[in-house]
């Protein structure tokens, strides 16, 4: 038995997918659950579960291609989805596609929240919106509008 | 690791949380695993302010007026038996107040005071007229709406016949109200009372409506997991996606089941993950994440009911020698501050069915322990109105602190545990202890599995918390807590004296709903143009600026959003580039740049103390004669200058104490050519064997250099040309006729082509055209 993991991204929003990626089967495009997902090297960072402030992200580092730049600030700008999941295999029942019983050992969902990189790649870090400046609560605040002018008591 | 806003004490337990996962950092770090966080594990810390409750309210105060910017509290409660509901003190926004009138016909010496309020923000239950109170006493009366205006009454003051007494002056404007719950309340007491400014309170029994999750049902609610959802959705715009449902039905369904509510109020500006890590640990709680998913999850094992899970528990995992990865085993034991026996002092708030509630202390300890304390309060009064909430909280907290004695951090290979292990998961870490010398030893313990974090390389690391059980394996913990029961004692209120209600304490009616159907106001814009700001019964936008179509409405022109382009842009495509040029000679006043005699001619260096030598240079030998030189010279064109033909240059030098000579290397200006004195220049002809010169042009554009130093002839159909041997003029010297370079050959002869022109000269031809003239480029006049 030789495990390997291989690592599936997929972009979304809604019911709709913009890009499904994979960095495993180099080259070349796999099909996985009814769906094609390309080859497009990309590095993520281990998935931590059951974090207590759920503060956890992940950065998934990605060469900065036209295309993948197009990608990551597209999602960045309109609040993308993305969905990293990571499979576990035996690497000697097969290398060249996804196998069907290969195991599914972790899974994470989260927005765009940040994107940095070099001129040669691009980070995208995902996460939660839930900005630890920009998140308040009560969400509004008595505003003109709302109660104009009001008495001075 | 950031420290966010919050108050003192969150700041400080945000700052305690983040040296404890720098710590976890850097062990991750040593083991490997630089790239995954660590975060601190739950539990409801220990506060580091103790301060007056929370849930307190004053009663007897002045009337509070709302502030612009002022946080829209959300009242959040739902009272359910004879637990429940919140008292609110919301504040004015307008006010009306008004003596006997015709329209006021109330008794010499009373005064009316009506306040515009606002309660909440959304639809809040129809609050009864048991429930609304001014300083504690049951009256005035009142009406509530929700997205609108309350009442009718016209905001200000109409104190006319009263003497000696004044209200406020500025009675508020209005607005649009949306999405708000409002009241407007009035009530008339003689002015010698002093109470016609005193706070309005309402108790409300149901609070914001939402849709529980429980039941699917839209109306208000004591689950925290409905208000955490509130909180996510329309605070933070947190996506559905992004939010685990199962975990929070389970969560939601373990508060209900085991009481634990919330009512109360959420008046002050918090980050909502500030506002999770603080309040839902006194829930039972917890914060996490499933998936990357926000999730909850109790602090405690429950049953599929939701109960807390007194049963034996299993583990579902044995973590044994084999899979521990090398120094991959961490244990951290808990401090003896930690350990010491204290009582755990819960604020929370007693209600009454129909009188205003009262903040109680509840003291949680083992028996015989901490009588004298110490004491650590926890303060649930902001929305605890359970007494077997706070007990069961409280004991939570002191049991935790009794029983679970250390932590586990694990790093371990990969193996059938991968896809299946969860937090929350109950494992078992089984490692025998052999010892070279003595008996060996066995960990053995069971623990909660707190954070699990996998890596690309494999290796798993797993945060793990003590999980004390008892011989029959049940939680210890759990065990406690569930058994955890209030006394059930009410206290009395403690009202007495005679009743100040004019209303009755059992009256459960609601006044009917009036409310304005839309406001606006007029005004005068900073142009002197009439407008109306109207906000239509909460629906319309406002509209604020100028009248620019002049239909008596202020307009705005508002923010266009533009799409910015980032590729494609027109114009240069580089950058603008040193200049390298060298100083060039300044002063001369000719056209062009040709200096005329007079002029005084400079060369900025662009250095202090620059050295500057003028030369005039031949043209044809690039011999050249020193005129001027000296820190900064000039050099003013003579005449000779003018009359020998020569270039002038300029030759400066910048100090430059490391050179030899004090000076750095020569910048050499571009030479300038020195108009003749007296000369014209221009297209002309030039009549047959006359020495004059006639229909020159008035102006001449040398366009360069060469253009005169060198004149073309561009006559057409001339026949021969220049000869200096019949040139009628005397004194003509040899050396000028040797200057004359014929080179250019037109209509077959070749006596076309450049000649050098020397000031002090006229040319004449020779032969010419059939017309008896030849154009030319130009030409001088003779001295």
């Amino acid at each position: 038995m030789a495990n390997a993991q291989s690592q599936f991204l997929r972009i979304f929003s809604g019911s709709v997918t913009y890009n499904r990626w994979q960095s495993y089967y180099v080259n070349t495009s796999v099909s996985w659950e009814s769906a094609t997902w390309a080859y497009q090297p990309f590095d993520a960072d281990g998935i931590t579960a059951g974090d207590v402030e759920s503060e956890a992200s992940i950065n998934i580092t990605l060469p900065a291609t036209t295309n993948v730049i197009e990608a990551v600030l597209t999602a960045l700008d309109q609040a993308r989805l993305v969905e990293l999941r990571m499979y576990e295999f035996d690497t000697l029942l097969g290398n060249s596609t996804p196998q069907a019983g290969q195991t599914l050992i972790a899974t994470y969902i989260g927005e765009v929240v940040n994107a940095s990189g070099s001129f040669t790649s691009i980070t995208m870090e995902l996460g939660s919106s839930l900005s630890p400046v920009g998140a308040q609560v009560p969400p509004r605040k008595f505003n003109t509008r709302l109660i104009g002018a009001p008495c001075k008591l | 690791m950031s420290i966010t806003s919050g108050t003192a004490q969150q700041r400080l337990d945000q700052a305690r949380a983040s040296l404890a996962a720098g710590r976890k950092v850097l062990d991750a770090a040593r083991l490997g695993l630089s790239t995954m966080v660590i975060k601190p594990l739950a539990s409801v810390q220990p506060p580091l302010v103790e301060q007056a409750a929370a849930g307190s309210s004053a009663l007897d105060t002045e009337q509070r007026g709302a502030v612009l910017g002022e946080v829209i509290p959300i009242v959040f409660c739902r009272r359910v038996g004879e637990i429940g509901g919140v008292l609110i003190s919301p504040p004015a926004t307008e006010a009306r107040f008004e003596d006997n009138s015709l329209t006021n016909p109330i008794a010499t010496g009373d005064v009316t005071a009506s306040y515009h309020l606002v309660l909440a923000e959304g639809r809040i239950d129809s609050i009864q007229i048991r429930d609304v109170f001014q300083r504690a006493c049951r009256i005035g009366t009142y009406t509530q709406t929700y997205d609108r205006r309350a009442g009718t009454f016209v905001p200000g003051n109409f104190v006319t016949n009263t003497p000696d007494f004044e209200a406020p002056y500025y009675c508020g404007t209005g607005g649009t109200y949306a999405g708000l719950s409002t009241m407007a309340f009035a009530a008339t007491t003689p002015v010698e009372f002093g109470q016609w400014n005193r706070q309005v309170h309402c108790f409300v029994r149901g609070g914001l409506w939402v849709t529980r999750i429980l039941d699917s049902v839209t109306g208000p609610s004591n689950n925290v997991v409905d208000l955490l959802l509130y909180l996510l959705k329309a605070g933070s715009r947190v996506t559905t996606d992004q939010i685990d449902n199962a975990s929070f039905l389970a969560a939601a369904q373990f508060t209900q089941t085991n009481g634990f509510w919330y009512n109360g109020i959420e008046d002050q500006s918090t980050n909502v993950r500030d506002w999770m890590a603080s309040t839902l640990p006194l829930f039972l709680l917890r914060s996490s994440r499933i998936n990357g998913k926000q999730a909850l999850r109790p602090l405690l094992k429950t049953t599929a009911t939701g109960a807390i899970d007194t049963s034996p528990v299993d583990f579902v995992f044995i973590f044994t020698e084999e899979h521990i990865a090398p120094d991959g085993f961490s244990i951290q034991y808990s401090s003896l501050a930690e350990r010491k026996p204290f009582c755990v002092q819960v604020l929370w708030r007693q209600q009454p069915t129909d009188d205003i509630g009262l903040i109680r202390t509840t003291d949680v300890r083992y028996p015989g322990t901490a009588e004298d304390g110490p004491f650590e309060q926890h303060d649930l009064s902001r929305f605890c109105a359970s007494e077997n909430h706070a007990v069961k909280v409280g004991t939570y907290i002191l049991s935790r602190r009794r029983h679970v004695s250390h932590r586990l951090s694990l790093r371990v290979k990969p193996d059938t545990f991968n896809d299946t292990l969860a937090p929350g998961d109950i494992v078992r870490v089984k490692l025998d202890r052999v010892a070279s010398t003595g008996a060996s030893s066995v960990h053995d313990y069971l623990y909660e599995v707190e954070q699990i974090g996998k890596s690309v390389t494999g290796e798993v690391q797993l945060e793990l918390t003590e999980f004390p059980v008892d011989a029959d394996r049940r939680s210890v913990v759990a065990q406690e807590v569930a058994t955890a029961v209030g006394q059930g004692i009410l206290l009395p209120t403690g009202k007495s004296g005679v009743s100040c209600d004019v209303n009755s304490s059992g009256n459960t009616g609601v006044p009917a709903d009036t409310a304005i159907g839309g406001w606006s106001a007029t005004g005068t814009d900073a142009n002197g143009n009439p407008y109306t700001v109207d906000w239509d019964n909460g629906g319309d936008e406002f509209e604020a600026g100028t009248d620019s179509d002049g239909d008596g409405e202020a307009n705005s022109t508002g923010i266009t959003a533009l799409s910015p382009s980032r590729t494609g842009w027109s114009g240069r495509t580089d950058n603008p580039k040193t200049s390298t040029s060298t100083p060039s000679i300044t002063g001369a006043t000719g056209a062009g740049g040709i200096t005329n005699v007079g002029d005084e001619l400079g060369f900025t260096l662009g250095c202090e103390g620059g050295w500057t030598e003028w030369r005039l240079v031949d043209d044809a030998t690039g011999q050249y004669t020193i005129v001027s030189s000296g820190v900064a010279a000039t050099y003013i064109v003579a005449e000779t200058a003018a009359k020998a033909g020569k270039s002038i240059l300029a030759v400066g030098k910048c100090p430059d104490e490391s050179a030899p000579g004090g000076y750095g290397p020569e910048i050499i200006s571009a030479p300038v050519q020195v108009k003749p004195p007296g000369s014209e220049f221009g297209e002309g002809t030039i009549a047959t064997g006359l020495n004059s010169i006639t229909g020159l042009s008035s102006t001449f554009n040398p366009g360069s250099q060469s253009q005169w130093t060198n004149f073309e002839l561009v006559s057409v159909g001339i026949v021969g040309g220049f000869s200096n041997d019949t040139n009628p003029l005397t004194g003509l010297p040899t050396t000028f006729r040797n200057q004359i370079v014929w080179n250019r050959t037109i209509g077959g002869n070749p006596s076309q082509g450049s000649a050098r022109i020397f000031p002090g000269y006229v040319w004449v031809t020779e032969a010419i055209s059939g017309d008896g003239s030849i154009s030319f480029a130009a030409a001088y006049d003779a001295l």
